[in-house]
């Protein structure tokens, strides 16, 4: 029987090809997208879950009132505040100070001999922390003692891949090396190499303790989100118990006008908060998990209804055999399990397929998002879902079909009386081919909005100019060195202007202080640019009233913005304000000029209250304006000069432009993402939109011919049937736009600066479903409608 | 074997009622081969249908070796049609994508005969309709008589007790249809109790009874002497 089944349909398939071809090739791209969003989310979801402590660790996070009434959010703490910590709650049963350490990273091997290795690392993360981060937190350990490593002050443990770039020989345990030419270090320790989904990706632990001066001096009045403080629970502990303690902690260890809280934060929570940062620097909201989850069902969903509807378009074209097969005794479950056979094999064939391309798209996707992701087949895990996917889309795309096509009158069939009309669903079917369009059109208008949001960022003037410049790091503090290096370069001919600063005008890092002003008592708070006397120009910044800051290595004057005039509550003009005293770091000091307002940090912020003045000590940056048509040779020059001053470090540079955009690489890979799923969506609802309308045009021959005998232009027909798919497209806008614009809108609200929803986007949109559906269906109708009538007419 | 009483069949649209088939009383014996005739629209399918259980009356009562048709399930029906109908139809209705072969043995798959018997029993009955060289053919690839002849094979390889035939030479020659009647009258003489639809006299002629319809009525029903009993 089964022989038979498989006869029957593998030769319907062939006689049926394009309708199978169609079907396959669209369910196992929907399928394949499905499983890379299923594995992705999975990837993030199951951020951390390898921690043995999973449940027990928890970490402090501080919530305290900025600026103009908005909420600071850090997960930094003061230093001494872990000393505390354990002291007010000796039930914890471990507390540790982690520091994560994002400036030089040089390690000098063979430090005292005549020739020393230098190893500058880049991207390999340095963490800072006491001995206790290995009872916390999972960590293989290989070589050393996991109970004291990082016992002694100057223990440093390194990942297996470190070690055996610093010590190729393999030996690596109990070698001397240099830290940032200062510090002399012993491995105590080689470890495992940090998983891919872990936010504390640290491959080199250093004992705190190298730090121990500056840790004795440290105020709790400084905080750096570099310094976290995590705690593991004792076993079978509640962190309830400790949560009502807090308040009455941070009474008694901080001023009443602080306003200060702290809670204690699940590692469970590391992955996905919202306000908070962790070391791995990727925080992953629910929503987006929630989002990947909703798109791989939709491509699913779409994939699944041009399943259902070319199946039960075919169904027609095999009524007869149904109504045969009845007549010679099989019953209507026969008949449904013969069709659901057919739909599990075409699924498991698309299946297949989909794997090979989900491997595929993984290839891709994985250095692109920088992620690990893995089908692992043989896992029971994805056997199991994949199985139960399969089952699930079986049910889904095939019972339908099966019940259709089972249900048929053999009296009926028989004599060929099944059409479109009669086979039933033709408005179920209508509404699945609106839903697929209203999902293409939810993918295209939320494409169309994201790239119109990042034009928008990218084009929009920040205040300065930030063509044609050259960034390059200073290495090292030495304040001749840097002159040297400023001066070596400016003299060169490719280069317009060179200035020294801490950073660039819009940049990462923000470092704020409170100030005063004169004959007025409030203390203000603004963040601080330390730059030399070309940056202004360099950049292009308009200065809107007095000069610029003259040369000096220290601060004894000082250039606002607009807005800290407009924060302090000044209201007359900008001259006025001119020799105003301020008071910065206790220091009174006088504002020598206002400068327009910039941007100081991504387009996601408003502008910030900024202070721009000289300090040299703190220069990390130089800036050099270029002619970019000389640039190679400038370059080479450039580094030439670097590498004589600072030999042992790499040479480095980028353009600011491209810098900029590096803000809004996460969502340009957003908009990446974007535009390939929609394409995918949009290209399996065409197909199903082909599928469809070649059948509805087959169905309607006749007719065709009967409207040409009676005299029916081949434009009237054309338009006839476009009508028809215009309604369709028509219905399914109404439903996405507010669909896709709540959506968006919730999105757009992240950024300060954003592009308004206009209704020309939409437009857009729909312009284009109408298009791609033109060009799907006009090529069959307008071969349907210029066909000799004779012909279809002849077939009764 | 067959037994209709006051059988109705109508359509009701929303002012009227259109009877198809009015008060239809008719006995068919095991053994007897009968030929409905009348013109067009006079009900002779829709009787085929219902006798054939591919359709049910709208009212009055069906048995079918004393069993009342009218009140069996669908899965009963199924068991019917398996174990004691055979169809032949105008248009043959076979299954394309299958071969001759595959055709004629798919019936037998529905009854759940056993591989080795399956294979003995299409065998014998394509050698029996001289059908050997074809057997791998599809049904496009094959004459409209020797399609019919693979329909007449495929109904009764089940050996049903009623073969039930709707103008099964209507898309035929004369000399194709001839052949197609001769081995009808070759299964009645064997015993198999034969209805058939037809508008020729000379098919009815092969029969021994001829009941005429008009607008869903019988108006006459005439048996043949038996000559030889």
């Amino acid at each position: 029987m089964l022989r038979n089944y498989l006869i029957t349909t593998l030769r319907s398939l062939f006689r049926n090809r394009i309708n199978a071809i169609i079907n396959v090739v669209g369910l196992s791209m929907g399928i394949a997208c499905a499983i890379v969003l299923f594995l992705l989310a999975n990837y993030e979801s199951g951020f951390n879950k390898f921690e043995e402590n999973y449940d027990r660790i928890y970490r402090f996070i501080n919530s305290s009132p900025g600026q103009g009434g908005d909420m600071d959010y850090t997960p930094g703490v003061a230093v001494p505040f872990p000393t505390v910590v354990k002291e007010d709650f000796p039930e914890f049963e471990k507390v540790v100070l982690t520091r994560d350490h994002y400036q030089e990273k040089m390690f000098t091997i063979n430090a005292s001999s005549e020739s020393p290795v230098y190893h500058e690392l880049q991207d390999e993360r340095i963490v800072f922390t006491e001995n206790d981060y290995f009872n916390i937190f999972s960590v293989e350990w290989l070589e050393g003692n996991r109970a004291n490593a990082l016992a002694n002050q100057n223990g440093i443990v390194l990942s297996k891949s470190i070690a055996k770039r610093f010590f190729p020989a393999g030996d690596a345990l109990g070698k001397v090396l240099v830290f940032n030419k200062m510090y002399e270090l012993q491995v105590t320790g080689v470890v495992g190499d940090p998983p891919s989904n872990t936010d504390m990706p640290f491959e080199i632990f250093i004992s705190i303790g190298v730090f121990a001066d500056e840790l004795k001096e440290a105020r709790w009045n400084s905080v750096s989100s570099n310094d976290q403080c995590y705690i593991l629970l004792a076993k079978g502990d509640k962190i309830s118990k400790y949560e009502d303690r807090l308040p009455d902690f941070v009474d008694k260890h901080f001023e009443e006008e602080d306003e200060e809280v702290y809670e204690l934060q699940p590692m469970s929570e590391l992955h996905f908060s919202e306000n908070h940062d962790n070391y791995s620097y990727s925080t992953t909201s629910e929503n987006e998990i929630l989002v990947m989850i909703l798109i791989a069902v939709f491509l699913l969903l779409t994939a699944c209804i041009n399943f259902v509807n070319l199946s039960t378009a075919i169904a027609i074209k095999r009524s007869k055999e149904v109504g045969v097969r009845k007549v010679l005794g099989g019953t209507r479950w026969q008949l449904v399990f013969q069709f659901l056979a057919e739909s599990f094999g075409l699924i498991l064939i698309s299946v297949i397929l989909a794997l090979g391309l989900a491997e595929a798209l993984i290839i891709y996707i994985n250095p692109f998002l920088e992620v690990a992701l893995d089908i692992e087949l043989l896992s029971l895990e994805f056997m199991g879902s994949l199985l139960a996917g399969v089952l699930t889309i079986t049910l889904l795309a095939g019972f339908y079909p099966a019940l259709v096509l089972s249900g048929f009158k053999p009296a009926l069939a028989l004599k060929g009386k099944i059409t479109t009309r009669n086979s039933g669903g033709m408005s179920l079917r209508k509404g699945l081919v609106v839903f697929q369009i209203f999902i293409s059109q939810v993918f295209i208008i939320g494409t169309i909005v994201t790239l119109a949001q990042l034009k928008f960022i990218r084009e929009i003037d920040l205040g300065f100019n930030s063509e044609a410049i050259v960034n390059i790091r200073i290495p090292e503090e030495d304040s001749s060195k840097k002159n040297t290096l400023k001066n070596e370069i400016a003299r060169l001919s490719g280069v317009e202007n060179i200035s020294l600063s801490f950073s660039a005008p819009t940049s990462g890092s923000v470092a704020i202080s409170n100030f005063k002003v004169e004959d007025m008592e409030e203390d203000f708070y603004t963040s601080m640019k330390y730059i030399d006397d070309d940056y202004i120009p360099l950049y292009d910044m308009e200065l809107l009233a007095g000069k610029n800051i003259s040369e000096s290595d220290t601060l004894n004057e000082v250039v606002v913005n607009e807005k800290l005039l407009r924060y302090i509550g000044h209201q007359g003009t900008y001259e006025e304000v001119i020799g105003k005293q301020i008071n910065l770091g206790g220091r009174w000091v006088p504002i020598v000029g206002v400068v327009k307002d910039f941007n100081t940090t991504s387009l996601r912020n408003d502008i910030m209250v900024v202070a721009l003045f000289s300090r040299a000590s703190t220069y990390r940056t130089a800036s050099i304006k270029v002619n970019l048509n000389s640039f190679a040779a400038t370059n080479k020059e450039i580094k030439r000069i670097w590498k004589s001053l600072y030999p042992e470090y790499e040479y480095d540079y980028k353009f600011y432009d491209d810098r900029l955009h590096e803000f809004y690489e996460g969502e340009q890979q957003m908009a990446t993402i974007f535009s390939f799923f929609s394409t995918i969506a949009i290209v399996v609802g065409c197909l199903g939109l082909f599928g469809l309308s070649s059948f509805m045009i087959n169905q309607r021959t006749k007719e065709i011919g009967v409207r040409k005998t009676l005299g029916a232009s081949v434009s009237s027909i054309v338009g006839m049937f476009s009508m028809s798919f215009l309604k369709l497209i028509g219905l399914a806008f109404v439903f996405a736009v507010p669909v896709i614009g709540f959506a968006m809108d919730e999105w757009l609200q992240s950024f300060e600066y954003r592009v308004e929803l206009a209704p020309q986007l939409f437009a857009a949109g729909l312009f284009a479903t109408i298009l791609i559906a033109s060009v799907t269906v006009g090529f069959k109708s307008i071969k349907a409608a210029t066909a000799n009538p004779v012909k279809s007419l002849r077939d009764e | 074997m067959i037994k209709l009483k006051n059988v109705d069949k109508y359509v009701d649209s929303r002012f009227q009622r259109t009877f198809i088939l009015k008060g239809i009383d008719l006995e068919v014996q095991q053994g007897e081969f009968v030929t409905i005739m009348g013109p067009s629209g006079a009900g002779k399918s829709s009787i085929m249908n219902i006798i054939g259980m591919l359709d049910e009356p709208s009212q009055g009562e069906y048995y079918f070796f004393d069993e009342p048709v009218h009140k069996m399930k669908e899965r009963k029906k199924s068991e019917m049609h398996k174990h004691y109908i055979g169809f032949i139809f105008q248009a043959y209705h076979l299954i394309d994508e299958l071969t001759v072969y595959e055709n004629i043995e798919t019936p037998l798959l529905y009854k759940g005969v056993k591989g080795s018997e399956r294979k003995s029993m299409v065998a014998e009955i394509l050698d029996r309709f001289q059908m050997v060289a074809k057997k791998d053919l599809f049904p496009e690839q094959l004459s409209g008589g020797q399609q019919q002849l693979v329909g007449v094979a495929r109904a009764i390889i089940g050996q049903p007790k009623l073969l039930l035939a709707d103008e099964p030479t209507g898309n035929l020659h004369s000399e194709q249809g001839e052949e197609i009647m001769d081995i009808f009258k070759k299964l009645n003489e064997e015993g198999m109790t034969i209805i058939q639809v037809t508008h020729s006299e000379k098919n009815a002629e092969y029969g021994n009874r001829t009941i005429r319809l008009v607008d869903g009525a019988v108006v006459s029903d005439e048996r043949k002497e038996q000559v030889k009993s």
